[in-house]
């Protein structure tokens, strides 16, 4: 792994995060795939969005995808 | 040496991630993802949606171990792997380890959501500094 690569995924997991409000209004309950700080593809289906990516020529495992829902996840691992 | 994190507001309360990748080696998976730090979580793990997101094939893995967790157990085969964070300084630092994997099938489409662990294993060797309120986290020593 490149620290290059290692770097812009921190910068696309930065700008994820940063960016939730303004992402909530069009990708509320979709999965999103972003790459260089943006949007590549979204989708409510997860196997669908990782399909999309690959016929795009994208590495899903490489991609951040992240889930966008309006009400925070809670959970207790 | 100092390993940045991210406070994630999309959970209630916020959580504190760090972003890495992971070389599974047995599996030849090169992967980029974000790990929940969690000093609850003794290992490592790999969760549903990630593996999925990594199309790991799970199916043919013989489990090695239960978790215990609120929801009940979680088989899982540990995998030897190594993780890579970027530094503040401005380098990547590697830790070998032995990443779990969920080996059964996500047992509620809910529960793809949930992130991928950075358990205790790793974050043992360094100091975990943590602070919501000041928006600041990361991992250092």
């Amino acid at each position: 792994m490149s620290e290059t690569a290692l770097t812009e995924f921190n910068q696309d997991f930065q700008w994820f995060l940063g960016s939730r409000k303004e992402l909530l209004p069009k990708y509320e309950g979709r999965w999103v795939a972003i790459h260089s700080r943006k949007v590549l593809d979204s989708d409510k289906n997860l196997t669908e969005l990782t399909k999309r990516l690959k016929i795009k020529g994208f590495k899903p495992e490489q991609t951040l995808i992240q889930f966008l829902s309006k009400e925070p996840i809670e959970a207790i691992l | 040496m100092r390993i940045p994190g991210y406070i994630n507001y999309g959970y209630r309360p916020p959580a504190p991630f760090a972003a890495a990748s992971i070389l599974l080696h047995p599996l030849n998976i090169k992967a980029r993802l974000p790990l929940l730090l969690d000093t609850g979580a003794s290992n490592t793990i790999i969760l549903w949606g990630d593996l999925e997101r990594l199309s790991a094939d799970v199916s043919r893995m013989k489990p090695e171990r239960k978790f215990s967790g609120l929801g009940g157990l979680i088989e899982a085969k540990p995998i030897p792997s190594i993780i890579s964070f970027r530094t503040a300084e401005g380098g990547i630092v590697e830790e070998k380890v032995e990443v779990y994997i969920a080996t059964g099938t996500c047992p509620h489409p809910r529960l793809k959501l949930l992130p991928s662990i950075l358990g205790r294993d790793i974050i043992n060797r360094y100091t975990l500094s943590y602070s919501p309120s000041d928006g600041k986290v990361y991992l250092k020593r």
